[in-house]
């Protein structure tokens, strides 16, 4: 079942540890001004901000410009780092706030995406196809999630991220964090095409 | 697995299963992994939930990530050099604009000053010119019409006001006191004009005498 399990828990555990560290010393280096620094927390943060923006926010060409200026926050609020969290519940901390706050000023009502899915759901693929359609149709089911439900599920299944790192980045308590992951759980299992969660 | 499946509380049960996403994640700490484990081997609901997890895990792990941007690291870097200029137009501008909020604040408390200066001006002339009015007779100039005057003239007693003006206009001179208690008035003219005044003034039918108040007067 667990396909991608290929290195021991001990060894991810290590290299976490061994990058967290390295990313508590650029932010360091950042608040004493150093642009190399803070030149290598972008690259290795990129990847995720952009996704997680991208999948938080829904709109693909906002996500340069809210990426920038999550590290623009970075940048600027290096030194006020207090390193009772790790630097990516920091930094992801400051993205998700971004990104809501780029949601409230376009005042977009989430839509649902329930139609598209039935849609599928009538054109079964052949078997071939099947995982990456269920890639497909339950990323599709995320879209249709709340921005908060679509953050605490990005959060776990992509950034790894655990639920007492989740409560700190979204700022609400733990129970908040729980009961938001049951019922994007239940509304995900509720959009999907019957017999697609069968298939892995 | 175990397919055994043993009747928990279900506040027990719902907890482990609410920590199911994380516990598939390997997100949890140490304890709480082997709680939810030893939940898991003897629940069926839950093992089924563990698949669907790992389904929805599957599904993360296969998306690729974009790499890293320079266009936009390079367009962050613009910004940071902007803010660390110290002397650009922006700067420049911002300190116009505090010293334009500070000269603002400093001509309205000048302007409340004059105001005030204003008010105390004109209640020392009113009430000062009232206290140390000049006294002097009816015949007697102002002290201000004496040191302007330069001649003195007598008119005919039947002479218009038409007619003084114009031989004021003719004359150049102008009227700055009189009648005198002999009836002279007193005229002031440019020292440059004078002698020229004086010979007009005696060719005019209307004029009795003309007199230079000045130290070259003649007779």
């Amino acid at each position: 079942m667990r396909a991608f399990k290929s290195e021991p828990d001990s060894v991810v555990r290590n290299r976490r540890a061994h990058d967290q560290a390295e990313e508590v010393l650029w932010v360091s280096r950042c608040a004493n001004g150093d642009l190399a620094a803070f030149e290598r927390l972008y690259n290795v943060y990129y990847p995720r901000l952009s996704r997680f923006l991208d999948r938080m926010t829904r709109r693909p060409h906002l996500v340069e410009e809210l990426l920038n200026d999550t590290m623009l926050v970075v940048w600027h609020k290096a030194a006020a780092y207090n390193h009772q969290s790790k630097v990516s519940t920091w930094i992801l901390g400051i993205a998700y706030r971004k990104g809501l706050k780029a949601l409230r000023d376009l005042d977009d009502p989430v839509e649902t995406d329930s139609e598209s899915l039935e849609g599928d759901q009538r054109s079964r693929p052949d078997e071939a196809l099947m995982k990456l359609q269920l890639q497909r149709v339950l990323f599709s089911a995320v879209e249709a999630l709340s921005v908060e439900h679509r953050a605490v599920v990005e959060l776990t299944y992509f950034h790894g991220a655990g639920y007492r790192e989740i409560s700190e980045i979204m700022n609400c308590p733990i129970d908040t964090v729980k009961t938001r992951m049951f019922y994007a759980r239940r509304r995900l299992k509720a959009l999907l095409p019957d017999g697609m969660e069968e298939i892995s | 697995m175990s397919g055994r499946v043993v009747q928990l509380e279900p506040s027990a049960h719902q907890a482990m299963q609410e920590l199911l996403p994380w516990y598939v994640m390997g997100s949890l700490d140490d304890i709480e992994a082997a709680l939810v484990r030893a939940h898991v081997v003897q629940c069926a609901a839950c093992q089924e939930e563990v698949r669907w997890q790992e389904t929805v895990k599957q599904a993360h792990a296969g998306v690729a990530t974009e790499s890293e941007s320079a266009s936009g690291f390079a367009a962050l870097c613009e910004t940071i050099a902007l803010e660390r200029k110290p002397q650009g137009w922006r700067n420049a501008a911002r300190a116009l604009g505090s010293a334009w909020r500070v000269e603002r604040r400093w001509t309205g408390y000048a302007l409340v000053i004059l105001a005030v200066i204003n008010i105390a001006l004109v209640a020392a002339l009113t009430f000062g010119a009232a206290q140390t009015a000049e006294y002097h007779a009816l015949g007697r100039p102002p002290s201000d019409a004496r040191q302007k005057a330069r001649l003195v003239v007598q008119f005919r007693p039947d002479t218009s006001e038409a007619q003084l003006r114009q031989i004021f206009r003719m004359s150049q001179t102008r009227l700055v006191g009189g009648p005198t208690v002999t009836d002279g008035y007193l005229l002031g003219v440019d020292s440059q004009y004078e002698a020229q005044a004086l010979e007009i003034l005696r060719k005019q039918k209307e004029v009795l005498l003309v007199e230079s108040l000045g130290p070259r007067s003649s007779p």
